[in-house]
C-alpha cells in the first residue's frame, strides 16, 4: 500500500468531520471567543460555524463604547459590521432550516434609532425558528449617567417574544419596555432576569409555571427625574417556583411553598427590609447579602435550623453578626462566612455533616470545629489590611481548631493592599502549620518585595502544593520563576544574609513537582511553560507541589 | 457454569477479533450494552463487526474501557495523568479514536478526547491551530483569505 498516499488523505481528517454533530460538540465546549475564532480555520469548519445554533454576540467586539462617547465616526461601520455579521449568520441558520437555539445579545453601547431596527428583525427571526434561550443585554442606565451622557431611548421588547412557545429561558438587562399587550398573554418562562420596569409582578402573574427567577435592581423610569429603584414585590401563587435571586428590593413577599433557593439582598443595607423567609419551609439553600443591624444573632441561627430541616447549604455574606457565633447543625453541609466589617471575634462550628466551609474576612476572629466530618473541606480567604494584619496570618491559622482541620485547608491570597510594609521585618520561626494547599491570585510587581512576601508566606504555613492563578492583566512571570529557584535553592546565596544561620523549613525541600492546568509538552521548563499559557483570565494555573526531604508532621507543634 | 468472566468478540476492519470481558464493553459503550441487554448477540457464535474500526484504534478503545474498569477507584489525579499519557497520539490518532468513541458511544471517552481539542485550540491563533490540527489545505481562495483577516483582525 502506497503509505503517502493514505497519509495524505488522512492529513485534514480531524478537520474535515463528516459528522457536524461532533464539530458542534467541539464548539459548545469552546469559549464563545475560541469558537468563534474556528470559522476562518477552513471551509469545512466555516461551514460547521455557519451552522451552530448558538449566537452570542458583544457590541464590544465591535466598537467600544470609546467610540461612541467621543462620535467617533468610524462607530457607523464598525455598527454596521455588528449589525451585517448578526444578520448573516441568523439567515445562514434559516436557509439550512435550523433552529437558533441560543440568542445572546449583548450591547454595551449603541445609536439606538438604527440598531433597534435591526434588533426587531432578529428578534422575529430567532421567535418564529425555535429559541430555546434569548438574551437582551442593554446598557444599564446609571451606566450613561456615570459617563454624563444620557441616552433616553428604551427599546421595546416584541411582542413575538413572548409568543415563542419554543422559549425557555428570557434574560434581559437594561432599558427595556414592555408592551402593555404583553399582559393579556399567558406566557411560560422558566429563568426571568428583569432589570427594569415596575410591571414585573404583573408579568410573573402570567407565569405561574416559572421554576427560576431572577430579579435584581429593578428600577421604574420617571421621564422626568431619574428612574426610582422598585421598594417593593409582591409575587402570588408560584406553586413551581423553586429558585428565587432577589436583590435590590427592600420588601419582598413572595408565595411559594415549593421554594428550594433563595438568595437575597436589600437595596439600602441600614434600611429595615421586609422578606417572607418564615414561609418556606422546603428551603435547602439560603444565601443572604448585607443584612445589617445586628439581625444575625445566636439565637438566629437556632430559629434557622429549628424551622428549615432540610436547610444543607448556608451562606451569609457582609452580614452584621454578634461578637461570638455559635452554629449548630446536623444537617448542615455547606457553609460560607464573609465577616469584613462586623465585630466578630469567634465562630464555633458544630456540624457532623459539613463538607465544606468557605470564609471571606478579616484575620481577626478565632474559628473552631467542635464536631466535624473526616471529608471536610476548609477554603479560606483573609483580607490583609497591612495596619495590623500583615504579620497575623501565621496566627489567624493557629486559630483555627482543632489542628486536625488544617490538613484539609486552602488558603487564598487575593489582595496585597500595603505590601511594601512587608519589607521593614523578617520573621523567621519555628515551622509553621500545615496547610493543603496555598493560592496565590497576586503577587507582589516590585521585584524588592520578592523575598519577603515568600518569607512572609511560607513562615506563616508550611502548604503542601502552591498555586499560582494566572491572569494576563500583569505578568506573574518573573515572580514565579523566582520562587521556583528559590524553592528548589538556586537563590539560597543571594538572599544569604537573610537567613543568618536559621534554617527555615523550605530549605529540606526534595522536590518540587510543577503541573499546570493547561497542556505543555513534556519535559519543558518551567518558563517555557509560563510562556505557552493560554491567554484566559482567571481558569489557567500553575501548581508546586512541594515534597519534602523530612516529613514535616501534619500538625506540627506550636511555639 | 460459565465462566465469571464473560467474554465477547469485536472484530476490526481488517477482521482482526479481540476477545473482551463482556462487562468492560457493556459499562463503557452504550451501544454494545443495547446489544447484550436486547439480547442480539450471541455468545456462541456472534462477533461484533466493527467496520469503521481499524485494529489500532480499537486495542486503544479496549484499553481505555478496560483500564477504567478496574481503576474506577483510584484518585483523580491518577486517572487524569493516565487519560493524559493516554492521549498523547498525533492528530489522526485522536481523529480514529474520536470516530470510535462517537460510534460506539463511550462517553467519557468523548468527553476526554472534546476536552483535550478543546484545550489544543483555546487561546491560540489561526495559524497554530492550523499548525496543531494538521489543516493544510484550508480550502479559502487567497481573495476570501484576505477579507477573512480584514474581517476579523483580532483572530490572527
Amino acid at each position: 500500500m502506497d503509505t503517502t498516499v493514505a497519509e495524505g488523505k488522512r492529513m485534514d481528517r480531524l478537520t474535515s468531520l463528516p459528522e457536524v454533530i461532533i464539530l458542534d460538540d467541539i464548539l459548545t465546549r469552546l469559549p464563545y471567543k475560541d469558537a468563534a475564532r474556528t470559522s476562518v480555520l477552513s471551509k469545512e469548519w466555516r461551514d460547521t460555524w455557519y451552522s451552530f445554533p448558538i449566537l452570542s454576540i458583544c457590541s464590544k467586539d465591535f466598537f467600544s463604547m470609546h467610540d461612541v462617547l467621543l462620535k467617533n465616526p468610524l462607530r457607523f461601520s464598525n455598527q454596521d459590521m455588528l449589525i451585517h455579521y448578526v444578520t448573516k449568520r441568523l439567515l445562514k441558520l434559516l436557509d439550512q432550516g435550523l433552529a437558533i437555539k441560543v440568542f445572546k445579545l449583548n450591547m454595551q453601547c449603541v445609536d439606538h434609532k438604527k440598531m433597534f431596527y435591526h434588533v426587531d428583525l432578529w428578534m422575529k427571526m430567532v421567535s418564529e425558528n425555535g429559541v430555546q434561550e434569548l438574551e437582551l443585554r442593554l446598557p444599564l442606565p446609571t451606566a450613561y449617567v456615570a459617563k454624563g451622557c444620557t441616552i433616553d431611548q428604551e427599546y421595546d421588547l416584541p411582542l413575538c417574544v413572548i409568543e415563542a412557545k419554543s422559549l425557555t429561558k428570557l434574560v434581559l438587562r437594561g432599558k427595556i419596555r414592555f408592551h402593555q399587550a404583553f399582559l393579556n398573554h399567558s406566557i411560560k418562562l422558566f429563568s426571568v432576569l428583569f432589570s427594569h420596569e415596575g410591571i414585573v409582578e404583573n408579568l410573573i402573574s402570567h407565569c405561574p409555571l416559572i421554576e427560576h427567577l431572577t430579579i435584581n435592581d429593578c428600577y421604574i423610569y420617571n421621564p422626568l427625574s431619574v428612574p426610582c429603584p422598585v421598594r417593593s414585590l409582591f409575587l402570588h401563587g408560584l406553586e413551581k417556583l423553586k429558585e428565587a435571586d432577589i436583590r435590590g428590593i427592600q420588601g419582598v413577599y413572595i408565595d411559594a411553598p415549593n421554594l428550594e433557593n433563595l438568595c437575597y439582598c436589600p437595596l439600602d443595607v441600614y434600611a429595615p427590609f421586609k422578606l417572607n423567609l418564615d414561609s418556606f419551609t422546603n428551603l435547602r439553600c439560603l444565601r443572604l447579602f448585607f443584612l445589617e443591624g445586628s439581625i444575625i444573632t445566636d439565637k438566629w441561627f437556632v430559629e434557622l435550623f429549628h424551622k428549615f430541616h432540610f436547610l444543607e447549604s448556608l451562606s451569609l455574606l457582609c452580614c452584621s453578626m454578634s461578637e461570638k457565633i455559635n452554629i449548630l447543625s446536623v444537617q448542615l453541609k455547606h457553609l460560607k462566612l464573609s465577616i469584613h466589617c462586623s465585630n466578630s471575634r469567634e465562630v464555633n462550628i458544630d456540624a457532623p455533616n459539613l463538607l465544606s466551609c468557605q470564609y471571606y474576612g478579616n484575620f481577626k476572629i478565632a474559628i473552631s470545629f467542635l464536631r466535624y466530618s473526616n471529608q471536610l473541606e476548609l477554603s479560606f480567604n483573609p483580607t490583609l489590611d497591612y495596619k495590623h494584619n500583615y504579620y497575623s496570618l501565621r496566627e489567624f491559622i493557629q486559630n483555627i481548631k482543632p489542628q486536625m482541620v488544617l490538613a484539609s485547608l486552602s488558603l487564598s491570597i487575593q489582595h496585597l493592599p500595603g505590601i511594601e510594609q512587608i519589607l521593614s521585618q523578617i520573621q523567621v520561626s519555628s515551622t509553621p502549620p500545615t496547610i493543603k494547599r496555598l493560592g496565590l491570585q497576586c503577587v507582589p510587581k516590585n521585584e524588592a518585595l520578592y523575598f519577603p512576601y515568600v518569607n512572609w508566606l511560607l513562615s506563616s504555613c508550611c502548604p503542601r502544593t502552591i498555586i499560582f492563578i494566572l491572569h494576563s492583566d500583569y505578568d506573574r512571570k518573573p515572580f514565579i520563576l523566582f520562587m521556583y529557584e528559590l524553592l528548589m535553592g538556586g537563590k539560597k546565596w543571594k538572599w544569604f544574609h537573610h537567613f543568618s544561620d536559621t534554617k527555615c523549613w523550605w530549605h529540606e525541600l526534595k522536590n518540587v513537582k510543577v503541573t499546570s492546568s493547561f497542556k505543555v509538552h513534556e519535559n519543558v521548563d518551567l518558563e517555557t511553560m509560563l510562556d505557552s499559557f493560554p491567554k484566559s483570565d482567571g481558569e489557567e494555573y500553575i501548581s508546586f507541589s512541594l515534597e519534602l526531604l523530612v516529613k514535616i508532621k501534619l500538625c506540627s507543634t506550636i511555639s | 457454569m460459565g465462566s465469571p468472566l464473560k467474554k465477547i468478540m469485536l472484530c476490526s476492519s481488517e477482521k482482526e477479533i479481540f476477545s473482551v470481558e463482556e462487562q468492560v464493553m457493556v459499562q463503557h459503550s452504550v451501544i454494545i450494552n443495547n446489544m447484550i441487554e436486547d439480547g442480539s448477540y450471541n455468545y456462541e457464535e456472534s462477533k461484533i463487526p466493527l467496520d469503521c474500526v481499524d485494529s489500532k484504534t480499537l486495542k486503544k478503545v479496549i484499553d481505555y474501557c478496560t483500564y477504567h474498569t478496574h481503576h474506577h477507584n483510584d484518585n483523580q489525579e491518577d486517572l487524569e495523568a493516565w487519560d493524559a499519557q493516554f492521549l498523547n497520539v498525533d492528530s489522526n490518532g485522536l481523529y480514529d479514536l474520536l470516530m470510535a468513541a462517537n460510534y460506539l458511544e463511550i462517553r467519557n471517552l468523548l468527553d476526554l478526547i472534546y476536552r483535550t481539542i478543546k484545550n489544543m485550540i483555546k487561546g491560540k491563533k489561526i495559524d497554530e491551530i492550523r499548525r496543531i490540527l494538521n489543516i493544510k489545505d484550508h480550502g479559502f481562495t487567497p481573495e476570501e483569505e484576505e477579507q477573512n483577516r480584514k474581517e476579523y483582525p483580532h483572530f490572527y
